[in-house]
């Protein structure tokens, strides 16, 4: 099957403009004033618990759908391009954080048996920011040997 | 197509479910605790919580590079240890339920 990789550039030019605007509006916005507003738009009444560590606003993502990414901070070399992001609570963080499905690519070890794995937003940089930096540091290190 | 007749649940049905719940939170085993007991690389655990390799490194990490194991793949390391341990003490008729060979299985139950 012809494989037809998405766009891996993550310039801020190309991110889809209207996904950005929605999650800054969101993130300007309490989440109890967009449930009621929503009910009201249909005509319903709603009673709602929400969690008491619900975030009042929400960051923007550092990564967006389409994205090709690399897991960093472990020794193994997984990559991929994000399909799915969400904004839940993590425990690592004791807080909420973004988090991606990373749909794998090839180059992945464990895309033999896995073609959809998670990745916190700490958990990834760009793939291009990270071959920049490799290629940086092997450009210092070449300089630096005798 | 045949209509749907679903069974009712009895007395029986929801005593079972209700042990079955309590075991989702009991019948884990975390990932050191396996690794201790099991000669296995960190990529067979992959291949068997069907998680990458950069998960199980995480759970196996220090520092901001650690991520707690979620309930699901402890579940998945108890089953095989599960399995490990007493798959000769289970019935013949559930080892070939649950642990026969796929191509064997496929022929026998051929996909829609």
């Amino acid at each position: 099957m012809d494989r037809k990789p998405m766009k891996g550039t993550a310039d801020d030019q190309e991110k889809p403009q209207a996904v950005a605007e929605h999650l800054r509006r969101l993130a300007e916005q309490r989440f109890g004033t967009l449930l009621s507003s929503n009910a009201d738009a249909v005509g319903m009444t709603v009673e709602i618990t929400l969690p008491d560590n619900l975030p009042k606003t929400m960051p923007l993502p550092l990564h967006f759908i389409g994205d090709h990414v690399l897991y960093q901070g472990i020794s193994s070399h997984e990559c991929g391009v994000i399909i799915g992001m969400e904004y839940v609570p993590a425990h690592h963080r004791q807080g909420w954080q973004w988090r991606y499905q990373i749909y794998l690519d090839s180059c992945s070890p464990s895309k033999a048996w896995l073609s959809i794995e998670t990745a916190w937003e700490d958990d990834v940089v760009p793939a291009n920011a990270q071959a920049e930096t490799t290629a940086s540091a092997q450009a210092l290190a070449e300089t630096e040997m005798p | 197509m045949t209509a749907r007749q679903p069974r009712a649940l009895g007395a029986r049905e929801n005593e079972i479910l209700a042990a079955y719940l309590r075991c989702q939170q009991t019948l884990v085993l975390s990932p050191q605790d396996f690794y201790r007991k099991w000669l296995v690389s960190q990529e067979m655990m992959a291949r068997i919580c069907l998680c990458s390799r950069v998960t199980v490194e995480r759970w196996f990490a220090t520092g901001k590079n650690f991520r707690p194991p979620e309930l699901l793949y402890q579940q998945r390391l108890a089953q095989i240890d599960f399995l490990w341990e007493h798959f000769e003490s289970l019935p013949k008729r559930w080892r070939r339920v649950y642990c026969q060979p796929p191509s064997r299985r496929q022929n026998q139950d051929p996909s829609p």
